[in-house]
């Protein structure tokens, strides 16, 4: 999380308008979505990995980590799709039978969660990219200039910050806890950490009040008001991700066309 | 030419409780003096937070009334926003006032509200940094910053505003000597400038060399005040407040007593001055 958010500040692409990340990223994902084709998936995937490692230069281990997160969640999700249960006979590929209960994976089934798995990954790996070239400051004066409500804006803004200020918090107690023996066994660690997170949330409360204080000290009246950051948009890069979700469309029409055949 | 009054600021016998019926100031009476160095020392949980959000208006007394510029201050929408475009607070915890993405976003924030021009906001925006040395940090997000930095995003962005009284809580707590120093050294330009300046600490050697005058506060109310030199020689005073003697009084004292300062003089303020009367006394011109 932390790390992420580092690379966000750090990359080789952050001086790039964050529009053009913002639609490099949101375009390919819709693409990735309607299309649902696992060769459109599997392009986006390779494509978006190149962007986030050769093009930002985020170390390719760690990208490879971070990809792997979702990779539990998925594998749960696609076997559920892939194995099929039913009193009719099935064409199974593989499977058993139990009293007249077949349960196993179909050609079609395969197909569905191999289809399922890839599209994810290559949706995930669109948010990577802005997650990982895009502070979310930069995300949010996107989203402002799209004439996303500010209520929702300032909301985000404000629980970015507060991620912060509660790991921090967090951390301190964790430390001051373990530095006496709060997690030296099973049975402390559990009353340890109960005190922790009740401890956690008093404290947030208190340091909302305090920040909602500090703004009316600054003349708060009812819109977090700064400075916008000076951008240039380049051409170059809107030819280029035009051209580039151009492709991924042309692709997946005749594909499409492909499959209907 | 406007004659602004001498007294800027005052507190009338303020009361305030905290909703949980906690009596944080019962009947704190003060006054502040235009363009001088205040004090505020006292122990813990003496009230001078407490106090401090009083003058700009964010905390309402239940009792007694906040004068600015000879006035009672209104706490009607308008009037509080004039009020605190003169009075800059700054908080003793940078993170509770920090809230922005990136440095110069923070800054600007307060300018902003003071609906400046864009232009103006940057300007500004750009000459507190350079004043407080702060330019290179100008794009970081603010969570990625030293505790000493913070410190002085926050106060650059009160600064901003261009109040005529700074607010300050404790704004050396927890700072390393080069950073007290650096801090000193700017409010001494400010306050050069004009600025009228209040701040607590705990760092009586700090309050000592540098206040005009001092207020000792304790379990909400103000139990004396006067110049640095006589606050810090009342010892009656000192032991009830808590407080222990700047290492100048001790050193002062005791050289009088031996001879090495003139009995008449008072006590030397800086590290300098003591050095100066040293030599004065001991081999007199």
């Amino acid at each position: 999380m932390l790390r992420i958010d580092q690379f966000a500040y750090e990359n080789r692409l952050r001086s790039v308008h964050p529009a053009e990340k913002f639609s490099y990223a949101v375009l390919t994902l819709t693409i990735c979505l309607v299309a649902s084709r696992p060769l459109i998936s599997l392009a986006i995937i390779l494509v978006m990995g190149g962007s986030i490692v050769l093009q930002a230069g985020i170390p390719p281990k760690f990208y490879i980590k971070l990809m792997l997160v979702p990779m539990v969640f998925l594998l749960v999700g696609v076997l559920t799709v892939a194995l099929q249960v039913s009193r009719v006979s099935l064409p199974l590929l593989w499977g058993l039978t139990v009293w007249n209960l077949n349960a196993g994976v179909t050609a079609a089934s395969l197909g569905l969660a191999a289809n399922l798995f890839l599209k994810s990954l290559g949706a995930v790996s669109c948010l990577y990219f802005l997650a990982l070239t895009t502070p979310v400051l930069e995300i949010i004066w996107v989203m402002k200039k799209a004439k996303v409500p500010t209520l929702f804006l300032e909301l985000m803004l404000l629980v970015y910050r507060f991620i912060f200020v509660l790991m921090e918090t967090a951390s301190k107690i964790y430390i001051s806890q373990a530095s006496r023996h709060g997690y030296a066994s099973l049975k402390a660690s559990y009353s340890s950490i109960a005190w922790l997170a009740a401890n956690l949330f008093a404290k947030s409360y208190c340091h909302a009040r305090q920040l909602f204080a500090a703004l009316l000290a600054r003349c708060y009246q009812e819109e977090l008001k700064v400075l916008e950051m000076p951008y240039s948009l380049s051409r170059k890069n809107i030819a280029m991700v035009a051209l580039f979700e151009l492709a991924l469309l042309v692709l997946a029409w005749r594909t499409g066309v492909g499959a209907a055949a | 030419m406007v004659l602004l009054p001498e007294v800027i600021l005052e507190a009338v016998n303020v009361e305030f409780a905290f909703p949980g019926g906690a009596r944080a100031l019962k009947g704190v009476s003060l006054q502040i003096f235009q363009s001088k160095k205040t004090a505020i020392i006292g122990p813990n949980g003496a009230g001078k937070t407490t106090l401090f959000q009083h003058f700009n208006g964010i905390l309402r007394p239940d009792g007694g009334k906040i004068r600015f510029a000879g006035r009672d201050i209104s706490y009607q929408h308008a009037s509080l926003l004039n009020l605190r475009k003169n009075v800059g607070l700054v908080f003793q915890d940078p993170d509770t006032q920090l809230f922005a993405g990136n440095v110069q976003q923070e800054i600007s924030f307060g300018p902003l509200n003071l609906g400046l021009s864009k232009e103006e906001v940057r300007c500004r925006v750009e000459q507190v940094m350079s004043a407080l040395e702060i330019e290179e940090l100008k794009d970081k997000p603010t969570h990625y910053l030293s505790y000493g930095m913070k410190k002085r995003v926050a106060l650059a962005a009160v600064l901003a505003m261009q109040p005529l009284v700074l607010i300050c809580d404790e704004p050396t707590s927890w700072l390393d000597s080069r950073q007290t120093r650096r801090i000193v050294d700017f409010f001494q330009k400010i306050n050069g400038q004009g600025v009228t300046i209040i701040f607590s600490t705990h760092d009586v050697d700090l309050a000592y060399t540098w206040a005009d005058y001092i207020y000792v506060m304790k379990e909400g109310a103000v139990i004396e005040s006067g110049a640095p030199e006589n606050i810090f020689q009342n010892e009656a005073l000192l032991k009830e407040a808590e407080l222990t003697r700047p290492w100048l009084v001790d050193i002062g004292q005791i050289l009088k007593k031996m001879g090495y300062l003139p009995r008449e003089t008072s006590l030397p303020r800086t590290k300098e001055e003591l050095y100066h009367n040293l030599m004065d006394g001991v081999c007199p011109r």
